[in-house]
């Protein structure tokens, strides 16, 4: 009888254990991607702000994640978004990447200064 | 009848009382085998254990990896942007020197438990270190993107079982002198505003 029941409960703990390692693993690995691309945006919005209009506009028409990050992050595809704005021109970067369920892109906005626009 | 009525309960109580002295103890197979199972339990048990505190460290190192790699690329950044002369030593080491003579050196330290060195030496001479504990089996390089103002700082891990296998933790990438650059342009700018007005 004690057997029984110290290995139905030891079987609940392996049970509860399988299920819980991979999803913690797959949070790990969540957490991990969403750093990268945080960074991959910022990376992204330093290049594209240190560039001037002419140089910017070539570089926005053919803008691509970096290479380093294309096996880490899966379908990884950068959009942006151009608009002018009392303070100048607002950059929206937005990263989007196969996290395995329904989620919201990742967006950072940063502003160019007019000398930039002007070179 | 009476006579057979007790002969019969006679012959129960001496088969129950065969049955108990039998119960009283176990065979040699029924020993083994509860010997072998509660055994087992006891292995899988103490797996168990294992395996949760292992993975409890774990964790804790990789959120305690999570909060120093965010403020080593704030830091990085800081610095890069702030520099007049970046290099490379041939040992790996990336070092920056700023306007007022002040200059970091980042370093790789002990590699059977990797640590990042952070060393500031301030313009008159006071130096500041800080060490920064990486994950296990993680590897840390400085290398020049592009046309070579820009700079990139990776940390890099081996993932367990496969040690040629090797996927980013942090990349960061940030352009040499770019606050000056950013202050000169306003002050061109301002001046440039005041000589319309």
């Amino acid at each position: 009888m004690e057997i029984v029941i110290s290995a139905t409960v030891l079987l609940a703990g392996i049970g509860l254990m399988a299920t819980m390692i991979p999803r913690i693993g797959r949070s790990w690995r969540e957490s991990r991607n969403y750093q990268l691309a945080t960074h991959e945006l910022a990376n992204q919005l330093e290049y594209l702000t240190s560039l001037d209009s002419m140089e910017l506009s070539i570089v926005l028409a053919n803008l691509n994640v970096s290479e380093e990050l294309l096996d880490e992050l899966p379908d990884a595809k950068l959009a942006v978004e151009k608009s002018s704005e009392e303070f100048g021109t607002r950059l929206r970067l937005e990263i989007r990447w196969d996290r395995g369920h329904d989620s919201q892109p990742l967006s950072m906005t940063g502003w160019l200064s007019e000398r930039t626009l002007q070179p | 009848m009476r006579p057979c009525l007790s002969a019969k309960r006679k012959c129960r109580s001496v088969r129950r009382a065969k049955c108990i002295s039998r119960r009283l103890g176990a065979m040699l197979h029924e020993a083994v085998i509860v010997t072998a199972i509660s055994s087992m339990i006891v292995l899988l048990g103490i797996r168990l254990l294992h395996q949760s505190m292992n993975f409890g460290a774990e964790s804790r190192a990789r959120i305690a990896f999570r909060q120093t790699s965010e403020r080593l690329a704030i830091m990085f950044r800081d610095d890069v942007h702030n520099a007049s002369n970046i290099s490379f030593d041939r040992d790996g080491t990336f070092r920056i020197q700023f306007l007022d003579r002040g200059s970091v050196a980042y370093r790789s330290i002990r590699p059977e438990k990797p640590h990042l060195e952070r060393t500031y030496i301030d313009s008159d001479g006071l130096v500041m270190r800080e060490e920064f504990r990486l994950l296990d089996r993680s590897l840390v390089s400085f290398s020049q993107v592009g046309t070579g103002e820009a700079v990139a700082f990776e940390i890099m891990s081996s993932i367990p079982g496969d040690k040629q296998l090797q996927r980013h933790e942090l990349r960061v990438v940030a352009r040499a002198g770019r606050t000056q650059k950013i202050c000169l342009q306003t002050q061109l700018g301002t001046t440039t505003q005041e000589e319309v007005n």
